[in-house]
């Protein structure tokens, strides 16, 4: 296989991820919360990076892990203990993990270690930077959301649909909005190289809010719409951004996804 | 054959609090079994908090709810169905008729187990009861609000439990979807399952009911048998009113 055929191959396991967990997320009304994991996995890329002293994609992957995990902590303890409102607290604890983040990324860039080189990457996204061993990490992401979302299937639909009815039947919410959590974290953690912290969210949402217009009814349905459009619109990006090298994947796949999302919108507008 | 001297519920001091705002205060009450009853009470008067906190689905901050005389929630859980109010729900998620109603038969599906045929053909059967059977492949937003109503109803059907706890489901309905909506229930009830339903239209109150728990700013005013309580004294006091009510 050529370097292209596994970025691609890559690529096409991160869509899937992206593309099952991006429904929950629309359905959930939990799209912001991605976008707060997605701008939070920047400080622990940062911290693991200036505690390890070197570029080990999973010793920069678990940082991420961690620190998107403790903003989605501070999220809801703050919620919990403050009268704001949510999305006030989600701007804020975004805006402070991003700020951290980028402030720690400079921090390395002074540095004199020359393993900082790409690091930036990580901002933006940079589809070439995949290695052939990260395809198995994502692969095992991929292996991982789909082996939960088959398992927990019903729970999430009742969970998502009936919050209410759920709780009166004993089902725990909380549990099933940590179990598409978890699934999100993996899928953004794993993303974040090839799409960029800043562009990942996007990847979640769009591909996923275009197939809920597209098919209505039916969650399976939604979910084979969601991972098809997901994988167009990356592969696309990934090509683009090997024909123009200088310019970041995540940004060709934001412009593609908001391209199509813009014709189904019109379309399907009622008025 | 109803066996009404049993109470199917009992609520012990319980105390509810929204933020700085107590919705219930020390709120006691017997419900006998196999009755219809009806909760009144103005707006904000805590009847929904009631049947959430009964639920658990609102924490409660002190009391104890006993179901039977004895038994606490999670020995009974499955023999209650609770129907919340249908603007609760996302009417657009990607649903089908169907699919709402075979959420009720989770005690024979699993949440994590395959709907099999049987189960279709059992959701179906309650679809039926509520006169929804052509509707089951439909999108649950393509109904009205009164079919909508109809299908969280079938819903809370095929859960086949004892105690019913209906939270306001003759609300912003027509008069047809009424009338089978209190037909079903009282087909129910003829067979002993207990109703518990938040109810707000004074004029049906003696018709539909047997017993009524009036409430008034998270308190019980008064409860027992309809004939005895529903009287224009016990109305103005829970709508904190002094107009006279037209009682039949």
């Amino acid at each position: 296989m050529t370097n292209f055929e596994y970025v691609l191959l890559g690529a096409s396991f991160i869509a899937i991820s992206a593309g099952i967990v991006g429904v929950w997320l629309v359905l959930r009304k939990e799209a912001l919360r991605s976008d707060v994991v997605t701008h939070s996995v920047l400080p622990g890329i940062g911290i693991a990076f200036l505690l390890f002293q070197e570029k080990k994609l999973w010793l920069l992957l678990l940082g991420a892990f961690v620190t998107s995990l403790l903003s989605l902590v501070s999220l809801d303890t703050l919620s919990k203990h403050t009268r704001l409102k949510k999305d006030t607290l989600m701007a804020l604890v975004l805006s402070f993990f991003f700020a951290c983040g980028l402030w720690l990324l400079v921090k390395i860039q002074e540095s004199k270690n020359a393993a900082k080189t790409g690091l930036g990457n990580f901002i933006f996204g940079k589809m070439a930077s995949i290695l052939p061993e990260d395809i198995l990490f994502a692969l095992i992401v991929l292996f991982l959301v789909v082996t939960i979302n088959f398992l927990t299937y019903r729970w999430l639909f009742f969970t998502s649909f009936d919050r209410t009815f759920s709780e009166s039947i004993g089902v725990k919410t909380s549990l099933a909005s940590f179990i598409v959590t978890f699934m999100s974290i993996l899928t953004i953690v794993v993303g974040i190289q090839a799409v960029g912290v800043v562009m990942l969210s996007a990847l979640l949402i769009i591909p996923s809010t275009i197939a809920i217009i597209i098919e209505k009814k039916n969650l399976s349905r939604i979910f084979v719409w969601s991972i098809g459009i997901n994988i167009l619109v990356i592969v696309i990006g990934t090509i683009l951004s090997y024909s123009f090298p200088k310019t970041p994947t995540g940004a060709w796949i934001v412009v593609i996804c908001f391209l199509i999302a813009l014709v189904f919108f019109l379309k399907n507008n009622k008025k | 054959m109803l066996s009404k001297n049993k109470i199917v519920l009992q609520a012990k001091n319980l105390q509810v609090c929204y933020g700085n705002h107590q919705v219930l205060k020390d709120f006691s009450c017997d419900l006998p079994e196999g009755f219809m009853i009806g909760i009144i009470g103005a707006n904000g008067s805590g009847k929904s908090t009631f049947l959430k906190a009964i639920m658990r689905i609102v924490p409660v901050d002190s009391g104890e709810v006993l179901f039977w005389e004895k038994y606490n929630l999670q020995e009974v859980r499955h023999q209650i169905a609770y129907l919340p109010q249908r603007n609760s729900v996302d009417w657009d998620f990607p649903a089908t008729v169907l699919d709402v109603v075979l959420m009720g038969l989770y005690k024979e599906t699993g949440l994590f187990g395959k709907i099999r045929p049987k189960h279709k053909e059992k959701a179906l059967f309650y679809l039926e009861k509520v006169k929804m059977q052509d509707f089951a492949q439909k999108h649950i937003a393509e109904l009205s609000g009164g079919q909508q109503q109809r299908v969280f109803l079938a819903r809370a059907f095929a859960q086949e439990a004892q105690l019913y706890l209906l939270d306001e489901p003759l609300a912003g309905i027509d008069a047809v979807t009424e009338e089978i909506i209190v037909e079903n229930l009282q087909k129910l009830n003829s067979e002993g399952k207990t109703i518990v339903m938040v109810h707000h239209q004074i004029d049906t109150i003696s018709e539909y009911f047997q017993y009524l728990l009036m409430i008034r700013q998270g308190e019980v005013i008064t409860s027992g048998e309809t004939k005895e309580v529903l009287t224009n004294e016990n109305l103005q006091q829970i709508y904190g009113i002094k107009q006279a009510f037209v009682i039949q």
